[in-house]
């Protein structure tokens, strides 16, 4: 019986963590930070190569909150002509001739209650890599920053933006 | 202006136009990609404003709408637009939740055999129709169109398509069709139109019955013009009523008359004014048809004192620009029409014709029939002489009154056709159901009042598969291969701007949303004739005791806006009643019947009784009761067979105790201030209160400390400050049941303070944004804090809901989400991107719209500059329709929040506590 | 990026991976070592025991810190240092950094040489046991360092701002790593005296037996909640599905362990030493792994390195055009030309400056050629047509000119 019970605690035991350390892997394998995409979009190419400017295609990044992404006309400006033979570009025309707004995954989230403006950021002088790395060198785009709080109030503090609450939460 | 050009400026943001690339799906996590970018100007994540105007009431008030994200989010009034100027009433606030309303039609729908509605394409439908309408004109039955007031393109339209398609248009329905007042100056002047009233040019008002600040004509904008009146020096409102409205509340002195008297009173004034020889004479055949009311007997009709009526018609001869007003409930009465003629001899006589009162400015009535109509609509139904009807944006089956029986004769119709938006009881009774758009979704103009053109324009595409009125007249057309003119109404309403309007006004019209047009002046000559054969039997006998006024109502109009749950939500100001119904009454009548609030009684008339709680209502005349008009369809009321205006005052109403309470939900805590100054009496000006020691330590502001003043003298308790709050701040609606548990939700609230006399005060209440804040320090999660620009800051991340903060409140302005807060889809589309959502478990409150000085704060850092004085306006100073709530920066000392809260009528509420609000009230006088 | 060339960077990142489970180990048993070495001293001294004083010399003398043990070990940590300063570069790795982690190993490491020797020569236990809880304590300071250093390798996003606030430095993550760290190092010493017992003298073997399998119950009875504890604390770029796995396998591999070990102790039996050595030695390398693995994560292509991000951004803050002056032709040609094309340089197009000449003085030609673009070399993909407007064009045809005039 004390023996059994012995058995049970430490399987129990065990067996939580087990369980839970299991469904944190899980729960991260939902490609959270590098999310797969439509289409195979290599920033190697574009943002290396190419040394194409940010701002070439997220084009609002200096004047809105939101960065933006490249509509497909702008896409297609170049590559009506450009690797049209390559099978993602297919991919992409074939979107584009169906008329068909393309849905990209989202790599950096931010909660519901957080504002957030590029605009400020990028006028403030944070250059791009300061949050989304050098995307240069990523085939896929994934997430390399926490975003957590803490660290978006360290570099505030760092350089003396302002800490007040009502700044970043809604 | 080429054509290709102005297209392109009025489609320039159009709602559709900037969905490219904007929008985005957050909750999904995906960005997308559209397949052009949006128009130059427009950027993602930056809300777009576009002109439009609102279609929740005839007014025509001029809308700025707030895109975010494709979606329309809210609604501002358009600053500069003729009807109203920049304010918005809670019903135009609460217009979006008619275009988000869960019970929208979503496709047409066709009633089969069993009764139940079955789902077809626009297609299967206008075949339909087109069928019927052939069908019955070979059947020789006649097809008619019953519509909602309509004005500007769209009459035009209507009219095309009645006449290329046989179809009968009746007079338009509007249940405040102010036909005695129209048929008056028919018979005076021969224009049977509603003037333009002035009151912005008058240094005294009579206002008879006519509800100026609720629903008569225009109450937004007679507000703003109430609002530059009062700052004239000496600007005089008197107001005479049998009940108690809003209006009355926030004139100068409220006259009670009794029930029925406005004839007398204005006899009187009339033969005392022309006795006194000062002014215009009236004709002779017209002295000799007035009634003889003497001073004495005009007293007892009115029961005013005599001496109050020898100063009145004083104060009338000594006024420099007097303006007389008389409607509403004046005109909804037996003797309604006589009172309206009197009147206008009276406005003829002291010289308003033309001045203050503006023809060549007319409202745009024409077209809109009386209740005769209807009957006689009845009547063609019940001899089954009626093929197709046709009923487009009107209820007459819910608004008409009973007597009429329009639900059971309209079975008599060969197919009723309705073209509305929700799908309710009334639309049930039709056989073919057509959704229409909502005016934010469709293209128009409106032309509210002549000289004025308002142009509507899609601020989003369709929710649902619906048509706007004007693209199915032309479908209809072109179906029954009549001509058509245009492939799209938005084309028909181009090519209708373009011919009539030059380069600048297009242009100017494109932009602005908005035109004002030159009028011609309208030659006015007083027919005595024909007037002097109508005055009989203006006198009326006192009114037997228990008259019941059915009083319009500033929540649901006439009854249409009932339908938004936010209208519910939002208290009526005088009662601060929100949830049901109820029957107001005065305190001494019911002290005498020992009755309290919320006792059951029953009032009967004639052959109609209903069951309601009691509500006291200070003020009112004890021999009146007074429930909202949007019992109307219950009631059997007479309509007056001369004017044909619906009679809203009953006599002999008999009232019945039944001994049980009912629930009724009563916002406020008591209708008294219990003597603590929260409006203080003008006659303590000097008493200031004592200065507190301080126990806390006093916050450093650097640049910004944001305060609020609040003019008591302008704000009118119209509560549309609390609706725009609502909807800017995604407020939830928590409906009755929380109610009932004193669980409102409302970040603003209207308070009416009653004092012995009746006369009411009104107290907007938010949160103070103390500079000693008492909710901050009991906060045992620091989520109440005070930021360095005074705001008293609430953080829903860190609120673990232990409610201390609200206890801890003397304003009692925090509000507690007791559940997770319920958006009925496609309701959420309506939230506001700019702010969380709060959770259940979570206290929230006013914010002084942080959202927005955010948003100036942003605009001010691209321009390198300090946020300016006005740029920041929250939602509630932007809604309301005095500008009585003005925002800004305390420590800036060229802004007007300094010099208003250092003015002398400056005070705070329960500044003796030391809580140092940083909201100041600006006391009347 | 690093100092590693990159075409070596992998099999470095395996050295460097493997340098640290070394170390790792090493670290757990010495410290696991040195603690039930003291703790027996300590008991020896109470009860006046010469059985647990022999115990205790015994322990002593197989401490993986001596003779030639103690340099190799200070030798493997300094090397670890030097190959993730190479690799990582991270700023708080600094001489004085590096100085005092060294410096510290080094006396730790003096300190447990001098506590063996002095053991063995004293008769009373008070002088070994005081330098002998010196040693351990800074032995213990390095591996906090240690722990702290590794956390904060997973966290380059706070790197920036450790001039700012060195608090940035400590994390939860590191309490975590520190945790994890003692649930492996008791079971670990605890195997190592088992499998060790049967070259002591006969009389101790029973004790060291006992004394190994009750060292290692508690610690792995930590291992769950250390392993979670870590898991949790991980920073969002260094969590991998895999990672987890790993630590899953760790907790799986020491269940029957542990259910093993708590069964002979109830039952008085003795438990083979070897296997669970390399039982033990299994679950350090799951868990070790795991965390280089988070470590990869966080440092594969194109995480920038601290200095490249926001101190230098702020400091070029002026340098940002809010609205610069330039023409129309400058806009046009930064918006639809320098996808493909430079001036100098041939990228999708090519250099601007060769096929430009050709349009001296013929603007027309130019302006033909944007409306209209005709495949002229061979080498480079056809030029799409921008679809622009005619006065976009002359401006664009007007910008280009005059740049090739100025070059």
């Amino acid at each position: 019986m004390a023996r059994l019970l012995l058995n049970l605690g430490i399987i129990g035991y065990f067996g939580l963590f087990l369980l839970a350390a299991v469904a944190l892997g899980g729960y991260w394998t939902g490609d959270r930070q590098q999310p797969q995409q439509p289409i195979a979009f290599p920033h190697t190419v574009h943002a290396g190569t190419l040394q194409l400017a940010c701002e070439f295609c997220h084009r609002y990044a200096k004047q809105s909150r939101r960065a933006g992404v490249p509509s497909l006309t702008r896409c297609m400006s170049c590559h009506q002509t450009l690797a049209a033979e390559r099978e993602e570009i297919k991919k992409l025309t074939r979107i584009f001739e169906a008329g068909q707004p393309l849905h990209w995954n989202r790599v950096y989230r931010l909660p519901d209650f957080i504002y957030f403006s590029h605009k400020r950021h990028v006028r403030g002088g944070v250059p791009c890599a300061a949050c989304h790395g050098d995307v240069a060198r990523m085939k896929t785009v994934r997430q390399v920053r926490s975003l957590e709080m803490g660290w978006c109030l360290a570099c505030h503090r760092d350089l003396g933006a302002p800490t007040d609450c009502t700044t970043c939460h809604n | 202006m080429e054509r290709r050009d102005f297209l392109q400026l009025l489609g320039l943001f159009s709602g559709a136009a900037m969905l490219p690339g904007c929008s985005e799906n957050r909750s999904a996590g995906k960005l997308v990609s559209y397949l052009v970018p949006p128009d130059e100007g427009v950027l993602p994540g930056a809300a777009l404003y576009l002109p439009s105007t609102c279609g929740e009431c005839p007014a025509g008030c001029g809308l700025t709408v707030r895109v975010s994200e494709g979606r329309a989010v809210k609604l501002e009034g358009r600053a500069g637009h003729p009807v109203n100027d920049g304010g918005l009433c809670m019903r135009g606030q609460a217009a979006l939740w008619r275009l988000y309303h869960p019970e929208r039609l979503r496709n047409p729908l066709r009633r089969d055999g069993a009764g139940q509605f079955q789902p077809l394409s626009w297609d299967e439908a206008l075949t339909l129709v087109v069928e019927e309408l052939e069908q019955a004109r070979q059947e020789g039955r006649a097809n008619l169109l019953l519509s909602g007031r309509t004005t500007g393109t769209l009459t035009e339209l209507q009219q095309h398509f009645c006449r290329q398609l046989g179809v009968e248009p009746l007079p338009q329905f509007e249940i405040f069709s102010h036909a005695a007042l129209r048929k008056a100056y028919g018979i005076l002047f021969g224009q049977a139109e509603l003037p333009h009233y002035r009151i912005d040019q008058a240094d005294l008002l009579l206002s008879i019955g006519a509800d100026l600040l609720e629903t008569f004509v225009s109450p937004v904008g007679y507000a703003r013009q109430f609002s530059r009146a009062i700052k004239q020096d000496g600007f005089q409102w008197l107001h005479a009523e049998p009940h108690y409205s809003l209006t009355g509340a926030n004139a100068t002195e409220r006259l009670v008359l009794n029930p029925g008297s406005e004839a007398a009173l204005l006899s009187f004034l009339l033969l005392r004014i022309e006795s006194s020889g000062q002014e215009g004479r009236l004709p002779r055949q017209l002295l000799r048809a007035l009634p003889a009311v003497s001073a004495g007997q005009a007293a007892r009709l009115t029961g005013l004192a005599e001496e109050r009526l020898e100063r009145l018609a004083k104060q009338l001869l000594l006024a420099e620009r007097p303006l007389l007003i008389a409607g509403g409930i004046a005109t909804g009465q037996p003797n309604g029409l006589q009172t309206a003629l009197l009147a206008g001899l009276l406005q003829q006589q002291l010289g308003m014709i033309g001045s203050r009162i503006e023809f060549a400015r007319a409202e745009n009535y024409a077209a809109v029939g009386s209740l005769h109509d209807l009957q006689r609509l009845a009547e063609r139904l019940e001899q089954d002489r009626v093929g197709v009807l046709l009923v487009c944006a009107a209820d007459p089956l819910a608004r008409a009154p009973a007597a009429l029986d329009l639900p059971g004769k309209f079975k008599r119709a060969g197919l009723r056709v309705g073209l509305c938006d929700l799908f309710d009881d009334s639309a049930r009774q039709f056989d073919l159901l057509l959704p229409l758009s909502h005016p934010l979704e469709s293209w128009g103009d409106a032309v509210p009042r002549k000289g004025v053109l308002s142009l509507l324009k899609p601020a989003l595409d369709p929710l649902h598969d619906s048509r706007s009125a004007g693209e199915v007249w032309l479908e209809l057309l072109r179906r029954s291969a009549k001509p058509a003119e245009s492939a799209s109404y938005q084309e028909y309403l181009f090519d209708v701007w373009h011919r009539r309007l030059d380069e600048r006004q297009l242009q100017q019209f494109a932009e602005q949303g908005y035109l004002s047009l030159p009028v011609a002046a309208v030659p006015l000559r007083l027919q005595a004739e024909r007037a002097a054969g109508q005055l009989a039997g203006a006198e009326t006998a006192v009114a037997a005791p228990w008259s019941l006024v059915l009083a319009p109502s500033i929540r649901s109009f006439d009854g249409r806006s009932g339908s938004l749950p936010l209208l519910s939500e939002l208290p009526d100001p005088l009662s601060t009643v929100s949830y049901g119904r109820w029957l107001a009454m005065a305190p001494a009548a019911a002290q005498a019947l020992q009755l309290e609030d919320r006792d059951l009684v029953r009032v009967a008339a004639g052959d109609w009784s209903a069951d309601l709680p009691v509500r006291l209502q200070p003020g009112l005349a004890a021999s009146v009761l007074m429930i909202q008009g949007d019992l109307l369809p219950e009631a059997s009321l007479p309509i007056d067979p001369r004017s044909g205006e619906l009679v809203r005052v009953l006599d002999g109403v008999r009232l019945e105790k039944l001994g049980s309470a009912a629930q009724l939900a009563i916002l406020a805590g008591s209708s008294s201030q219990h003597g603590r100054g929260l409006i203080p009496d003008p006659a303590h000006h000097a008493e200031i209160p004592p200065e507190q020691s301080r126990f806390y330590r006093a916050h450093p502001h650097k640049e910004y400390r944001w305060a609020m003043t609040v003019d008591l003298e302008l704000c009118i308790g119209c509560a549309a400050c609390a609706a725009a709050c609502y909807v800017e701040n995604n407020v939830p609606v928590v409906g009755r049941r929380d109610h009932l548990r004193g669980r409102e939700m409302s970040w603003l609230r209207i308070e009416p303070f009653y004092d012995q006399a009746g006369r009411a005060g009104f107290l907007p209440m938010l949160c103070q944004h103390c500079h000693n804040a008492p909710c901050e320090p009991v906060c045992p999660v620091y989520a109440a804090y005070h930021n360095p620009e005074g705001l008293n800051v609430q953080v829903y991340q860190r609120c673990v809901g232990t409610r201390y903060c609200s206890n801890n409140c003397p304003y009692k302005v925090r509000r507690f989400n007791w559940w997770q807060p319920q958006w009925q889809a496609p309701l959420e589309q309506m939230r506001n991107p700019d702010l969380a959502a709060r959770d259940r478990g979570v206290m929230e409150k006013c914010t002084f719209c942080v959202q927005r000085i955010r948003r100036a704060r942003d605009r001010a850092r691209d321009e390198e500059r300090p946020i300016r004085d006005g740029e920041v306006v929250t939602a509630c100073g932007q809604s309301c329709p005095t500008g009585a709530i003005r925002f800004g920066n305390l420590l800036d000392e060229q802004s007007a929040v300094y010099r208003l809260a250092r003015s002398e009528r400056a005070y705070r509420v329960f500044a003796e506590l030391g809580t140092e609000p940083s909201v100041y009230y600006l006391r009347k006088g | 990026m690093p100092v590693v060339p990159a075409a070596y960077l992998p099999l470095f990142t395996i050295l460097l991976g493997a340098g640290q489970l070394l170390q790792l180990l090493w670290t757990a048993a010495l410290v696991g070592g040195m603690l039930f070495s003291l703790v027996v001293l300590l008991q020896a001294q109470r009860h006046r025991d010469p059985l647990r004083m022999g115990c205790a010399r015994e322990l002593s003398r197989r401490l993986p810190a001596n003779g030639l043990f103690g340099p190799l070990y200070w030798l493997l940590a300094a090397v670890n240092l030097a190959a993730v300063y190479s690799r990582y570069r991270p700023p708080f790795l600094t001489p004085p950094f590096l100085g005092s982690a060294l410096v510290l190993l080094a006396g730790a490491l003096t300190l447990l040489f001098f506590y063996r020797r002095l053991l063995h020569r004293q008769r009373s236990a008070g002088i070994p046991l005081l330098v002998g809880t010196a040693g351990l304590l800074l032995l213990l300071g390095t591996l906090v360092l240690f722990a702290c250093g590794g956390a904060a390798l997973l966290n380059p996003e706070y790197w920036p701002h450790l001039d700012y606030n060195p608090l940035h430095f400590l994390s939860w993550n590191a309490l975590a790593r520190l945790l994890l760290f003692l649930a492996l190092a008791l079971p670990l010493s605890g195997a190592a005296l088992l499998s060790g017992s049967q070259s002591a003298p006969p009389d101790l073997q029973p004790y060291l037996v006992r004394r190994g399998m009750l060292l290692a119950v508690p610690g792995l009875l930590l291992l769950p909640p250390g392993v979670l504890f870590v898991l949790v604390t991980l920073p969002v770029i260094a969590r991998t599905p895999l990672g987890a796995l790993l630590s899953a396998a760790a907790l799986l591999v020491a269940l029957p362990l542990c259910l093993q070990l708590c069964h002979r102790l109830r039952e008085g039996r003795d438990l083979a030493g070897r296997p669970l050595l390399a039982a033990v030695t299994l679950i350090v390398l799951l868990v070790g792994l795991g965390d280089v693995l988070s470590r990869e994560q966080v440092w594969a292509d194109g995480t920038v390195l601290a200095r490249q991000t926001v101190s230098a951004g702020a400091e070029q803050q002026p340098a940002v055009p809010v609205a610069q002056p330039v023409g129309p032709g400058a806009q046009l040609f930064r918006a639809h030309c320098a996808v493909c094309h430079r001036f100098d340089k041939r990228l999708v197009g090519p250099p601007l400056l060769e096929v430009l000449p050709r349009y001296r003085g013929r603007s027309d030609a130019l302006q033909q050629f944007i409306r209209q673009p005709v495949k002229r070399d061979p080498d480079y993909p056809a030029m799409p047509a921008l679809e622009l407007r005619q006065e976009e064009i002359a401006a664009l045809a007007a910008y280009l000119l005059d740049r090739l005039e100025q070059h």
